[in-house]
């Protein structure tokens, strides 16, 4: 067994071999309590569990030709596509959208479906909605003095031809039932394999008090409206859940299909809007010199005024409009979602960005505009800079200054900030970062926050040290973990974030970015895990990917089995607590012995330091798996020098919870003993 | 049967039941299991045409339990695990209780109603208020209420005074422990409020 131990050390065999027959020679008090004793019957508590081991392999679903072992979409992988001809307008007195859409929605799976699911996520901003009795009214998800929800007045269906032995069906309404943000549509004729089927939805909403991830702010004496979950769309029907039908609640947020979009806006004349996609027909919206200045700031790398704070109020600042209004129409492809902003007093500014391929934009009311004149840079700065994982693909990257916090919408992102410079950088490169997670690599939010937000915050840690080098960085910051890892009341990473009852903000984000923070920095190094990463968004791009896809395509690009990792940081609330029990060294011997323990459940390499009786250091860095064996290690140091101190992580790489028992120090503790002998 | 602690779970196979449990476990459980089902979760007006497509897909053919669980979800359009779990896995049972009710604020018309689940099974709660006027409401509390563990607080703003909250004041669900069900005004405040340890964190 000492022999197993030490083959998993750093020292070369013939040594050990050596060694291990001198340390016979040191006294057995300062062995005792860490083997069990020959002849000692075995532990037969285990005995019926198994592999109970920390570092067994972890079970995923059995890979197969739709989602492979590699962890990459197989050769037989599908996905559903929804597209969306939709025409909305404004109603800014009322405070209404009112809404018609065309869906066509294609049926790449191998089943013949009678019935699709429909989301209508303003039902939420309801107090009678379930997500009104889970989420504190007054609280961010809360919906106090919201009594929204979507008024349907039409779903339909245009008349199908009679095709493959199948009967031909008139036009006509199609039977659906509303199950609070969701719909079920009966379909008149069941859509094969292969078949698409076209859906005529109508619909409005109100904008309530508080309805959150959008609506409606008074500033600068006019409402600017951020307007998101706006649209009858489609439920994700996948190969491993059939109907994801998870309600939409508040915390957890959106699963949604690809496709393209073609959205007509109805607004008043005297209005700006921002919005997913590329805008088609500026010379109606925009004026001779707003299109202009457009020009020019698409070969700009510094931000150009489209529209100043001057020019708000100016009625030259708008195209002129027989009826009263202008239709704004955009369209977008390879898109998850489609969001939008409108208000009067928008000042607008943009510059390049994504070598000139991406148009930053930025859009704020005047009382923003001293700290929102940097947004553009913000937001080109986020694009450029996570175009090294996977290149920025849209042709617009664009931050609203509204009522929301801080939300993530295809090429749009909402941002509230007007006080505080680096936060709104802060804010405003999450959000954009967004892009990549969950925009181009379509994970389900709703079950696995830590899929979109875990990754984008590990991305945003290396931008606001790039940005702000030296400066406290808290994305993925451990002092932010670890004191919730004690409290107690953490839940796992894997928990759907309407079940989290904690800290949200640790659970989806913190700890998921700094787990693989770890991962890329000091488990496996940048030069295996960024190829790895890079490899995950492009095989996943624009598809579904579960968390076992992730695990896999990581293990696959890194060339590792990660299951002790995965297990412990994203299953689990177990805590890293690595100790150093006690150091064996005598007068005369040649070598001592470092008696470490894995107190917390969480496997991790040992980063050591030596301090040896002559003052001199050495640095070790011991691999995970010398806790193959079980919670205790004990370390070989095959050198004539006594170890006179002994400290565990001295630089504070991992995010051990109790530092108390990192360090031993001969003069300090040369009479304690190691503590019990407690295996898991 | 349940409150015999001999129950067996539902997914027993038969010949793994002691014969006076085949009854119980293979015909009343589940099948009052479904009538909630139907009638006091998800509403027939979602539970039938899932049902029926239960028949259409199987007819003939040889379902596992997975299908008709899966089966059911994909019609009704909800994740029904907790549900699954708690009636057919396992021999949980119903208990829920009003613990007790406190003052939101000094006027005393906000009250938060305590509740628990006291039993193993999630459901949704149908909570029967009586205020000083005389007038009484209804209230029906989804299941999500039990996402974050076995306590929830609900708040009336009404702005009435209550005098008796109770679950299930109609008999809905079979509820194992009628005792605990109701409050009334004088009943001391956190005079019901358990000591038994939490089960907050068991995710169900």
């Amino acid at each position: 067994m000492n022999a197993d131990r030490l083959a998993g050390g750093q020292v070369e065999t013939y040594v050990m071999r050596f060694l291990a027959g001198l340390l016979l020679l040191l006294p057995v008090s300062s062995l005792a309590g860490q083997q069990p004793t020959a002849g000692q019957p075995p532990d037969d508590s285990t005995r019926s569990l198994g592999d109970v081991s920390p570092f067994r392999r972890l079970d995923l679903p059995t890979p197969n030709t739709i989602r492979t072992g590699t962890g990459a979409p197989g050769p037989d992988y599908w996905q559903q596509r929804a597209d969306y001809v939709i025409r909305a307008s404004l109603d800014t007195v009322a405070q209404t959208v009112t809404g018609e859409e065309r869906i066509t929605y294609s049926n790449n799976s191998p089943d013949t479906l009678r019935y699709l699911w429909i989301q209508l996520d303003q039902n939420l901003f309801n107090s009678t909605s379930r997500g009104s009795r889970l989420f504190d009214q007054d609280s961010r998800f809360g919906t106090r003095g919201a009594e929204g929800g979507m008024t349907l007045t039409k779903v339909a269906q245009p008349a199908l031809p009679a095709a493959g032995g199948r009967a031909a069906v008139p036009a006509g309404r199609l039977k659906y039932l509303v199950n609070g943000t969701l719909m079920k549509v009966d379909l008149a004729r069941p859509l094969p394999p292969r078949g698409s089927q076209v859906l005529d939805i109508a619909w409005s909403f109100p904008f309530g008090r508080n309805s959150n991830r959008m609506g409606i702010e008074l500033i600068d004496e006019s409402y600017v409206y951020e307007v998101a979950q706006w649209y009858p769309r489609l439920a994700v029907y996948d190969d491993v859940r059939g109907w994801n039908t998870e309600q939409y609640l508040g915390q957890g947020e959106f699963y949604l299909e690809y496709g393209s979009f073609d959205v007509s806006l109805t607004v008043p004349a005297n209005m700006l809007v921002a919005a997913t996609g590329t805008l088609r027909n500026p010379a109606q919206v925009l004026t001779a010199t707003q299109r202009a200045r457009l020009i020019r700031a698409r070969t700009s790398d510094s931000t150009v005024v489209i529209r100043g704070i001057e020019e708000i109020n100016s009625s030259a600042s708008r195209p002129p409009s027989a009826s009263g209004t202008h239709t704004w129409r955009f369209t977008a492809d390879s898109i998850r979602d489609f969001a939008w902003a409108t208000a009067r007093h928008f000042v607008w500014d943009a510059a390049r960005a994504n070598g000139g391929k991406t148009l930053a934009m930025s859009f704020y009311p005047p009382s923003a505009e001293p700290i929102w004149n940097q947004s553009t840079q913000y937001v080109r700065f986020a694009v450029n800079n996570y175009s090294s994982w996977y290149r920025y693909p849209y042709p617009v990257a664009i931050n609203v200054n509204g009522i929301e916090g801080g939300m993530e919408y295809p090429m749009i992102v909402f941002c509230h900030n007007r006080t505080d410079p680096a936060a709104l950088f802060s804010v405003t490169d999450h959000e954009i970062g967004h892009t990549w997670f969950p925009m181009i690599v379509g994970s389900n939010e709703r079950l696995y926050a830590w899929m979109d937000e875990g990754h984008n915050t590990f991305m945003n840690r290396y931008n606001w040290d790039k940005k702000y080098p030296g400066e406290y960085n808290r994305r993925g910051d451990p002092g932010l973990y670890i004191p919730h890892a004690l409290s107690g009341k953490e839940a796992s990473i894997m928990t759907p974030a309407d079940r989290i009852s904690g800290n949200l903000s640790v659970t989806a984000y913190t700890k998921p970015g700094l787990g693989l923070i770890l991962l890329r920095n000091h488990l496996i190094g940048p030069e295996r895990f960024d190829p790895a990463f890079k490899q995950y968004i492009e095989r996943w791009a624009y598809k579904h990917p579960t968390p076992a896809d992730f695990f896999r395509s990581m293990e696959d690009g890194v060339g590792e089995d990660l299951s002790w990792f995965w297990r412990s940081w994203f299953y689990t609330t177990e805590t890293l607590d690595q100790a150093v029990d006690s150091v064996a060294s005598d007068s005369g011997s040649i070598a001592s012995r470092v008696y470490l323990r894995n107190v917390g459940a969480m496997p991790m390499p040992v980063e050591l330091e030596l301090v040896m009786d002559d003052g001199s250091t050495r640095q070790l860095s011991l691999p995970v798996e010398v806790w193959y064996g079980g919670d205790r290690y004990n370390l070989l140091v095959p050198d004539a020098k006594k170890v006179v101190r002994v400290t565990i992580d001295p630089k504070k790489l991992y995010p051990d919870v109790r530092r108390e028992n990192n360090v031993w120090s001969g003069a300090e503790k040369a009479a304690t003993q190691p503590q019990g002998n407690t295996s898991r | 049967m349940a409150a015999s602690g001999q129950e067996h779970p539902i997914i027993t196979a038969p010949d793994q039941l002691p014969p006076e449990f085949v009854s119980p476990a293979a015909y009343d459980k589940p099948a009052l299991a479904l009538r909630l089902l139907r009638e006091a979760v998800v509403g027939p007006d979602r539970f039938d045409p899932a049902f029926k497509e239960y028949f259409r897909r199987w007819a003939y053919k040889h379902p596992a339990p997975a299908d008709f669980f899966r089966t059911i979800e994909d019609g009704v359009g909800e994740d029904l695990s907790w549900f699954w779990r708690a009636w057919f896995y396992t021999t949980q049972q119903l208990d829920q209780a009003v613990d007790s009710v406190t003052a939101a604020d000094s006027t005393g018309v906000e009250s938060q109603i305590h509740l628990r689940n006291a039993g193993g099974i999630p459901m949704p709660v149908e909570l029967g208020l009586l205020m000083d006027d005389g007038s009484t409401r209804r209230l029906r509390l989804p299941v999500e209420i039990w996402y974050r563990g076995d306590r929830y607080v609900h708040e009336d703003r009404s702005g009435k005074t209550l005098v008796e909250a109770q679950v299930n004041p109609d008999g809905t669900f079979p509820d194992a422990v009628a005792t605990n069900d109701a409050w009334k005004a004088g009943d001391p405040g956190l005079e019901r409020t358990s000591t038994e340890s939490s089960a907050g964190d068991e995710r169900r």
